[in-house]
């Protein structure tokens, strides 16, 4: 426990460790302003017709909106944000040099990159749940509650006491994404002697896989339901009226089997590695 | 294998992408031994005090330390085990005492602020305890080096360079803790070093490698006392002795005379014969001095 305790205390003596807070934190004070003074105008314009139709409960420019749309805008930058910080936790130390000064002591290979992970995905978890509160807190505080609107292939709208459960596992879900990310990160932290290599082919595999998940074409939709980038917007899956829990719970073991296969992928390199940083 | 032999180095092999960094190395260290580690750069030095700490593993070969295979007993090696390799590396951006306090977790063990002040206080840094390492000098980073591979009390330590970018005063303050912690704390030390001067003060046993191989390994003395070895000899009349000593039949090469000094070359144990063959033909020998006697036989084999 100490060793995992000091590996997330050295993930947070880091500055850029906090970019990703602040960098959240900032996009959602800007939606907040856009929300506020240009919400109801965007609004109508898409529910004019249903205005004569549904009763809606409250503003439909609310807390819960507001937390919706942060997920949306943010969830395709929350990896990028991780992977700076994660590609960077194996492959620093590397880099600087401490990893010689740390695996000169009687501490195994196996357990240093478990703790690696365990630290990484602690991170992760505290970002999302950041995220989380900040705008679901942030979201009611300056437009109180009310019914959800969401847009996507149709049009859904849950009442106000019927959307919590669907955040909280929406985030759950998008929580276990950015864990597969951070894993995928980890492990060319672990293949690279410097962050900036593992950073950027971290960014690289990510903005590769997701161009072949986004495109319907024949080869690539062959591969696409083996790519963890094809879960990534999964979370959203909870904002519809009927939710396909079984689809929900295969892509949920994609991700894990992704997970587990990084980290032994990861296990295996940092074990026959020669240290000569 | 002789029961005193702390570690034991046999048959190591390793290359990096096709190219030889050690070829058959083997060496043997014994305890209480200060034993110095010489060669040029890329001889293959740092390379062996990595694969002596398992950063690096042997292609062929085996080591084993305290008598156990280090292949087989990696944790219970190195937990009596200490190392400084190549340059100080620390979190720069926490304290000298916190960076102490973050390697002891990985060492196993438990260390008060007292106790890591104390040793912080024998390399005179414990003003500096709580500074940010990114403020220290490379000689104080060095010092600090010292502490976090000593903080766990090894039996064996292992010092690459040690001495690198210290200025004179330094340099002496690091020779002399080098002799405190192999006298008074029974250290067995390794040391790697490019201060011929320096090993040849401090170590008691050394080796040589060249491209990977072993030149020379044994006792310093020994060592020196291979080569033919260029010694200045100082007379009352240097050009009658210098034409003596040309005349004789001892085994001396490069006679010459320069500045009323003669220097020859002849083997360690050819000196005192060399003395004494002078004072017999009545000169008055005022000093024999060989200066640099482990670089002349460095350079000559490097």
């Amino acid at each position: 426990m100490k060793l995992l305790l000091t590996e997330i205390y050295k993930v947070f003596i880091r500055r850029r460790s906090y970019i990703a807070f602040v960098a959240v934190f900032l996009v959602i004070i800007v939606l907040l302003l856009a929300l506020n003074y240009e919400g109801e105008e965007i609004l109508g314009l898409i529910t004019t017709s249903l205005q004569d139709s549904f009763s809606f409960q409250g503003s439909l420019i609310n807390g819960n909106l507001f937390a919706h749309v942060v997920l949306r805008s943010l969830w395709v930058h929350i990896p990028i944000l991780l992977i700076l910080v994660t590609g960077d936790l194996v492959a620093g130390e590397c880099q600087s040099g401490t990893v010689r000064l740390i695996l000169s002591r009687p501490i195994s290979r196996t357990v240093f990159i478990t703790n690696k992970f365990v630290a990484g995905f602690v991170y992760a978890i505290l970002l999302v749940l950041f995220l989380a509160l900040a705008s679901l807190g942030l979201g009611h505080l300056f437009f109180g509650d009310g019914d959800l609107l969401v847009v996507g292939n149709g049009l859904n709208i849950f009442n106000a006491d019927d959307v919590l459960w669907r955040f909280a596992l929406a985030f759950t879900f998008g929580t276990l994404s950015m864990l597969t990310v951070v894993s995928m990160a980890v492990l060319m932290s672990v293949v690279f002697d410097n962050s900036v290599s593992a950073i950027l082919s971290s960014l690289a595999i990510v903005i590769v896989l997701t161009f072949i998940s986004s495109f319907n074409l024949g080869v690539l939709s062959i591969v696409q339901p083996f790519l963890f980038t094809t879960y990534m917007g999964s979370w959203d899956s909870f904002f519809e009226y009927n939710i396909d829990f079984i689809q929900i719970t295969t892509e949920a073991i994609v991700l894990l089997v992704h997970i587990v296969g990084f980290y032994l992928l990861a296990l295996f390199v940092f074990n026959r590695k020669d240290i000569l940083s | 294998m002789n029961p005193d032999c702390l570690v034991r180095v046999k048959g190591v092999c390793k290359s990096f992408k096709g190219i030889i960094a050690l070829n058959n190395l083997e060496m043997d260290v014994r305890k209480g031994d200060i034993y110095g580690f010489l060669g040029p750069n890329g001889s293959g030095k740092s390379t062996t005090l990595r694969m002596l700490l398992s950063l690096i593993r042997p292609e062929e070969g085996t080591i084993e330390i305290f008598g156990e295979d280090l292949a087989f007993n990696r944790a219970s090696i190195l937990k009596r085990t200490g190392a400084m390799v190549e340059k100080p590396d620390f979190y720069n951006r926490v304290s000298a005492i916190k960076n102490l306090e973050i390697l002891s977790v990985y060492s196993g063990i438990d260390t008060s602020s007292d106790q890591l002040l104390e040793l912080m206080n024998i390399v005179g840094l414990e003003e500096r305890a709580y500074s940010k390492v990114g403020s220290f000098s490379h000689g104080m980073k060095q010092r600090l080096g010292i502490i976090q591979a000593i903080m766990h009390k090894p039996e064996l330590l292992l010092l690459d360079e040690p001495f690198a970018g210290l200025d004179p005063q330094g340099v002496r303050d690091m020779r002399l803790l080098i002799k405190r912690l192999n006298t008074d704390k029974g250290m067995t030390i390794i040391i790697s070093s490019h201060q011929l001067d320096e090993i040849e003060s401090i170590a008691n046993r050394m080796i040589i490698i060249n491209k990977g191989s072993v030149v020379s390994e044994g006792s310093v003395n020994e060592i020196v006392a291979q080569g033919n070895l260029p010694i200045k000899i100082e007379v009352d009349l240097p050009q009658e002795a210098f034409n003596k000593l040309k005349a004789s039949r001892l085994p001396l090469k490069n006679i010459s005379l320069q500045n009323e000094l003669i220097t020859i070359n002849c083997s360690h144990e050819a000196i005192p014969y060399v003395n004494q063959y002078l004072q017999i033909s009545g000169f008055k020998v005022y000093g024999i001095s060989q200066d640099k006697a482990l670089e002349n036989y460095y350079l000559t084999f490097t």
